[in-house]
């Protein structure tokens, strides 16, 4: 995908390589390594929304962690902002974070049972001093809670207390506390009643509408890219075997792999569909 | 198949008819005695519902060898002759191996190898593929309707994938908060659900059709099954509720004017009908 | 060739821990303040034959050369005199070791045969009156201390009943009263063990599976559930064997028994509790502490 416009996109990523080292048990010494993400390259534009899919164990994931500095590529680039920010210290990566957050999958595991809907949200003023005095934490936390259609009367109440519908809420304001430029979702919607993930998806699409956010949207499902995604890379062990913008890859897929997602998709009116 | 945990679950009533005789009612060591023979069931997880210490050889044989006192020799050759049947490559070295040993998908294959050894006339197939890969969960399905075909046994194929459903089945139940909301063939229901759950659900999934246009989802959450809203459990979340809906539980019925067989627990399905 | 590779490597490990052992032990015994030429010699002791015993002993050289001596040695198998007896420790060690690991092995064979079908009633009939009773008294047995139960054991068997012996090691008879006082606390333990991990297991996905193949109830216990709940027994067996080696020097000095204990309480001399040696506590404790050490500092007070 050319930059047509001159400035770099809000995320490039060029050449990844991630492996993780295969350890001996004995004194934990490298004896080799699993190869989980090969040459991958692709650009984030900003207010742009790009989808990774692929089977579990090829590498979704592990782009993630990687982009977001919890992994150490062992090759390749990944710019922010035109910036190279692959061998930054975690402490230049701080600073990165502002503006790149992440929602996690599982909306039990990745909040701290211990905090209060209005102390998870306020936990990134506090480790990023300056950007909203304390005085006015309550008050914003309970907007954002309002604008991901939560009730801002429940701020005191704690994660456990809300459904698995209203977590992933609390995890998405959370991430939009700082008012970020990307968000990276891993599986977001994936633990979600359908009912329920319908509602997610539009709030993600509101908020894209909102605050100009671009997507990096990781998901193993194909009706849920198809209907978020700008564009998507299909992923297969770890390497991109194809990517296009979305209407083009699902109306003609090139690769075979692809081919097989696609046919494997369950079509909810079978009836409907003019290939079978 | 009598297999509630003893102290945690227990039948508080109602009838389970299976070739006139009420299993219900019948003691837990009866109902056992049909288990495998006549009933048969696989789960969601393959890998836990495999015993981890024992060769998938042994596990596959064991029906045979308790049910049927076959000799060792002969109810390895059995096993191996399903193994083969249900699509493990390499059977003949494969079968000493443990259940660890094996991918997801041919893990469930081992299940379902199991659960057809004595020749069931019912297979329960509870979300026998919600923890594999799309690909891997095509296979498995057709893995299981060219078995039916073959055997002529029914299957219950429990999912919280319309589209899953949809292949395989003719006729579907809904389910929501512990009842049968709609019952009628897959086609009835899909394309004229009588239930605004039914509805609302169908609505939630992302469609081809419905691509960059904003998600129809249920509003609110599923309910909390120890408080169940009184009269007609949905209210809370349907459009179409009105006061009778909030005192009076509505009677799984027939809506007047349509096919026999499509039924639905819902005060308003000719309503609920005539909009879609 | 995988179980051998493993093994090896398990061995390899075995090496680096025993060399740290030997340190640690080597430090604890140099950062004692007590002197042991000082210990031999006894007060009265003039400042030359000190001297001259500290050259005797080694302990004038350096530090650094001292430590690098006692590995040497250590590493065929010569781990010095003692320092109460002037007989090598590897003698004093052979001479009763058999004695005390007899003695818990059979504890611990006993330990196995009971807990087990108690652990697998209480399971089976959980909260059941059975369950309560068999977790009600494992609690308390292992709540008793091991040499009350030996001497009330002793009291009641010997000297009431006239049933078994009760000191010395002179026939199979003699075992049984200080195996039984060894194995009770390990009893205890087991049968919870065995209990809640059969609990465990029967919750698992494959025993429902087993269920659903219609096995009776009985092959769904054995052999389903069992080989599966016997994976934590035979591991927590393994790491607590060392326990049961150190508290059969406590039981052996209640039944007079020749094992490891006679090492220690034959000098008469009243500076033994500051013996520089590690000491260990004397209730069972969860880690597998190194047998020797263990085994060698008992709690002279119990004997006192
Ligand atoms: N922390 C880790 N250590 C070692 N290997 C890992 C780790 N995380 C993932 N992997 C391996 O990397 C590959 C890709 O995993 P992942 O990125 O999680 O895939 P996905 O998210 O697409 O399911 C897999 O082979 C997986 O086993
Ligand atoms: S009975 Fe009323 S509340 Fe229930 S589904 Fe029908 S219309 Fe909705
Ligand atoms: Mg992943």
């Amino acid at each position: 995908m050319a930059d047509t416009a001159g400035d770099p996109p809000l995320l490039r990523v060029t050449h990844l390589k991630v492996a993780y080292p295969i350890r001996s048990s004995v004194l934990m010494r490298s004896i080799g390594e699993n190869l989980a993400v090969s040459d991958v390259s692709f650009d984030v534009r900003a207010g742009e929304t790009v989808g990774l899919v692929g089977e579990s164990g090829s590498g979704k994931s592990t782009i993630a962690r990687t982009v977001i500095g919890l992994v150490k590529p062992s090759d390749g680039d990944i710019e922010f902002e035109g910036r190279s920010i692959s061998g930054y210290s975690s402490r230049r990566m701080k600073g990165v974070r502002r503006d790149m957050q992440m929602v996690f999958q599982d909306p039990y595991a990745s909040l701290n049972p211990r905090l209060t809907v209005r102390d998870l949200i306020a936990e990134a003023w506090r480790v990023h001093r300056g950007i909203v005095p304390s005085n006015r934490w309550t008050a914003e936390a309970k907007e954002l809670m309002e604008r991901v259609g939560m009730n801002p009367d429940y701020a005191s109440r704690y994660p456990h207390q809300f459904s698995g519908g209203q977590r992933q809420r609390i995890g998405i304001a959370r991430a939009l506390a700082l008012r970020p430029k990307l968000i990276i979702c891993d599986e977001a919607v994936s633990a979600l009643d359908v009912s329920v993930q319908a509602q997610v998806l539009n709030l993600l699409d509101d908020l894209q509408t909102e605050f100009g956010l671009a997507y990096l949207f990781i998901s193993h499902d194909l009706s849920v890219i198809e209907h978020l995604c700008d564009r998507v890379l299909v992923l297969n062990k770890g390497v991109v075997v194809e990517q296009n913008g979305t209407r083009e890859l699902f109306e003609d897929p090139q690769d075979e792999y692809t081919k097989a997602l696609l046919a494997a998709v369950p079509v909810v009116r079978p009836w409907l569909d003019p290939a079978s | 198949m009598a297999l509630l945990p003893k102290p945690a679950g227990s039948i508080a009533g109602g009838r389970i008819i299976y070739r006139g005789r009420d299993l219900a009612h019948e003691p837990v060591k009866q109902v056992r005695e049909l288990c495998a023979t006549e009933i048969a069931m696989i789960f969601q997880d393959p890998l836990s519902s495999l015993n981890p210490v024992f060769s998938i050889g042994y596990q596959v044989a064991e029906p045979f060898r308790r049910r049927q006192g076959m000799g060792k020799k002969e109810a390895w050759a059995r096993a191996l002759d399903l193994l083969k049947h249900v699509g493990i490559p390499n059977a003949e070295k494969r079968i000493r191996d443990y259940p660890h040993q094996f991918s997801g998908g041919q893990r469930q294959r081992i299940m379902i190898a199991m659960a057809i050894a004595l020749g069931p006339r019912l297979l329960i197939a509870d979300e026998p593929t919600t923890a594999l890969d799309v690909t891997v969960q095509k296979q498995i399905m057709n893995l299981l309707a060219d078995l039916q075909a073959e055997t002529g046994m029914a299957m219950i194929l429990i999912s919280h994938d319309l589209g899953v459903v949809a292949d395989v089945a003719e006729r579907t139940a809904i389910m929501y908060a512990g009842r049968i909301v709609e019952t009628g063939t897959i086609r009835e229901v899909y394309d004229h659900p009588a239930h605004p759950y039914t509805r609302g659900l169908l609505d939630s999934i992302p469609s081809t059709s419905d691509i960059g246009k904003r998600l129809t989802p249920i509003v609110g959450s599923p309910p909390n099954l120890l408080a169940l809203p009184a009269g007609c459990s949905f209210h809370p979340r349907c459009p179409f509720a009105t006061d009778i809906c909030r005192t009076v539980e509505p009677p799984l019925r027939q809506p007047v004017g349509w096919l026999p067989g499509h039924e639905a627990a819902c005060h308003r399905s000719e309503e609920v009908l005539a909009h879609g | 060739m995988c179980v051998l590779g493993y093994v090896l490597r398990r061995l390899l490990l075995a090496v680096f821990v025993l060399w740290g052992v030997a340190t640690v032990v080597f430090i604890v015994v140099r950062m004692v303040p007590a002197d042991p030429a000082l210990l031999i010699a006894g007060e009265t002791a003039t400042p030359q034959q000190l001297a001259a015993l500290r050259h005797d002993m080694g302990l004038d050289q350096p530090l650094i050369l001292q430590y690098l001596q006692y590995l040497g040695k250590a590493v065929v198998g010569d781990f010095g005199n003692s320092y109460l007896q002037s007989v090598p420790a590897m003698f004093l060690i052979g001479q009763v070791l058999p004695n005390t690991a007899l003695l818990a092995v059979l504890a611990c064979a006993l330990a196995l045969v009971v807990s087990f079908p108690l652990g697998l009633i209480a399971a089976l009939r959980v909260n059941g009156l059975a369950d309560r009773a068999v977790t009600t008294s494992s609690l308390v047995v292992q709540a008793l201390p091991g040499f009350w139960v030996g001497v009330v054991l002793l009291l009641i068997f010997s000297r009431t009943l006239k049933w078994l012996p009760s000191a010395g090691l002179t026939n199979a008879q003699s075992l049984i009263l200080p195996a039984i006082v060894l194995a009770l606390p390990f009893i205890a333990i087991l049968t919870r063990l065995t209990r809640s991990g059969l609990l465990e297991v029967v919750g698992e996905g494959y025993i429902q599976t087993a269920r659903a193949k219609g096995l009776a109830e009985r092959t769904v216990i054995f052999p389903h559930a069992i080989r599966n709940a016997t994976i934590p027994i035979v591991t927590v067996v393994g790491l607590e064997f060392g326990t049961l080696l150190g508290g059969a020097v406590i039981t052996e000095t209640v039944f007079s028994f020749p094992g490891s204990d006679g090492c220690w309480s034959r000098p008469s001399r009243p500076a033994t509790t500051t013996s520089p040696r590690p000491a260990s506590s004397s209730s069972p404790s969860p880690s597998s502490s190194s047998t020797c050490s263990s085994t060698c500092s008992t709690p002279t007070s119990i004997r006192e």
